[in-house]
């Protein structure tokens, strides 16, 4: 069944006459499509356009506030630069200052753990290492010294280099090696 | 293809445009800035701790400086040199103890590559010592510790502690000593084409 319509279109009513329709009926619903596709570009468009102006407005403010402090941060910088370089110096200067305490302290250690009939004549400080040589009333004197130098945490532990009957005196003349700990 | 057909393509072709060339275009844009901000303020955030600690700086600064006040690290090497020995023959006669010998070496100049670097530009020069002390345990013993602890940074290494006399009853000792007196140099002034 054909549909007229009897409407007066606005051509008819103004100009008096039926202009043809600018968009025919089937293409008015893809028309509207396309005009909402372009509108969502446009829109998601805008959208990004004020999130970047809002990012860039962040960027200059921060810039802004950054190189306010930046002078005065590079002052400190200076300043911590420089207790760095003191905080080294010093630690260098304490070391220094407790060598002479802490090889005293060495010899008085090594000296301390001999048994009361052993003594040393000799000591020679090589590397870390330290050979010993002294004298013992007998010869098992030297096992105890070998023994409690061992258990001296400084050194890696007490090797005997020698012992012998002193010719000379009564006693026995000894040489130890007390090795560094590794 | 009708009319129909071309317009919805290309509608869908302009979203899917859309979404290609302005939504994900913009967003990297959007993030890199973002990321730009952060980086930024984590500069400003540091740069505002540094700022909270100026205060702490200024006062171990000064601390460290105070600390480091008596030891003279700037002498030429003749004065440095005069002055440990003066020093040491006073430390020696303190504790009952001779100065029996004393050789001293050239300057060494050292960078600072000790166990902790120094940033700074210091340049250490040391002058090794070695040196004999005549005198009873106790007195040695003291006079090595005095050494070390003088006005002079001098470091002390004992290369060895001998009886004067091994076949009598006499107790002297003769200690051989290692001394390396440090001072910074002072740094030498580059001359170019330029200077």
């Amino acid at each position: 069944m054909r549909r007229i319509n009897y409407v007066v279109t606005w051509s008819e009513r103004h100009l008096g006459t039926a202009l043809p329709p600018a968009v025919p009926a089937t293409l008015r619903a893809p028309l509207a499509a396309l005009l909402c596709s372009v509108a969502f570009v446009a829109v998601v468009w805008s959208v990004q356009h004020a999130r970047l102006r809002a990012t860039q407005r962040d960027g200059a403010v921060l810039a802004v506030r950054f190189a306010a402090t930046a002078r005065d941060v590079a002052r400190v910088r200076a300043i911590e630069r420089d207790v760095t370089r003191l905080r080294g110096l010093a630690e260098r200067v304490d070391r220094i200052r407790r060598s002479g305490a802490q090889r005293a302290s060495d010899i008085a250690v090594v000296g301390d753990a001999l048994p009361s009939d052993a003594w040393l004549t000799a000591l020679h400080a090589d590397h870390g290492a330290l050979a010993l040589e002294g004298r013992g009333a007998r010869l098992g004197t030297v096992g105890t010294a070998i023994d409690e130098l061992a258990k001296l945490p400084s050194y890696g532990g007490a090797r005997l280099i020698s012992a012998h009957e002193d010719p000379a005196r009564q006693g026995v003349t000894y040489a130890i090696a007390l090795e560094q700990r590794r | 293809m009708t009319d129909a057909k071309v317009v919805r393509f290309a509608a869908v072709l302009v979203v899917l445009a859309g979404y290609a060339f302005v939504f994900r275009s913009g967003e990297a844009r959007v993030n890199a800035g973002i990321a730009a901000n952060a980086n930024v303020a984590e500069a400003l955030r540091d740069g505002e701790r540094t700022l909270q600690s100026r205060e702490a700086f200024v006062r171990e600064r000064g601390r460290l400086r105070e600390r480091l006040h008596h030891a003279d690290f700037a002498l030429d090497r003749s004065a440095l040199v005069a002055r440990f020995v003066r020093d040491a023959a006073a430390i020696a006669v303190r504790h009952g103890c001779a100065i029996t010998g004393m050789t001293a070496s050239g300057a060494t100049p050292l960078t600072a590559t000790g166990p902790t670097p120094l940033t700074g530009d210091d340049v250490f020069e040391d002058i090794t010592v070695e040196m004999a002390v005549e005198g009873r345990y106790a007195g040695v013993l003291a006079t090595i510790r005095a050494l070390s602890a003088g006005r002079v940074l001098a470091s002390v290494d004992v290369t060895s502690v001998a009886r004067k006399n091994a076949a009598s009853a006499d107790a002297t000792l003769i200690a051989s000593l290692r001394v390396v007196l440090e001072r910074i140099a002072p740094v030498p002034v580059k001359v170019g084409p330029n200077a």
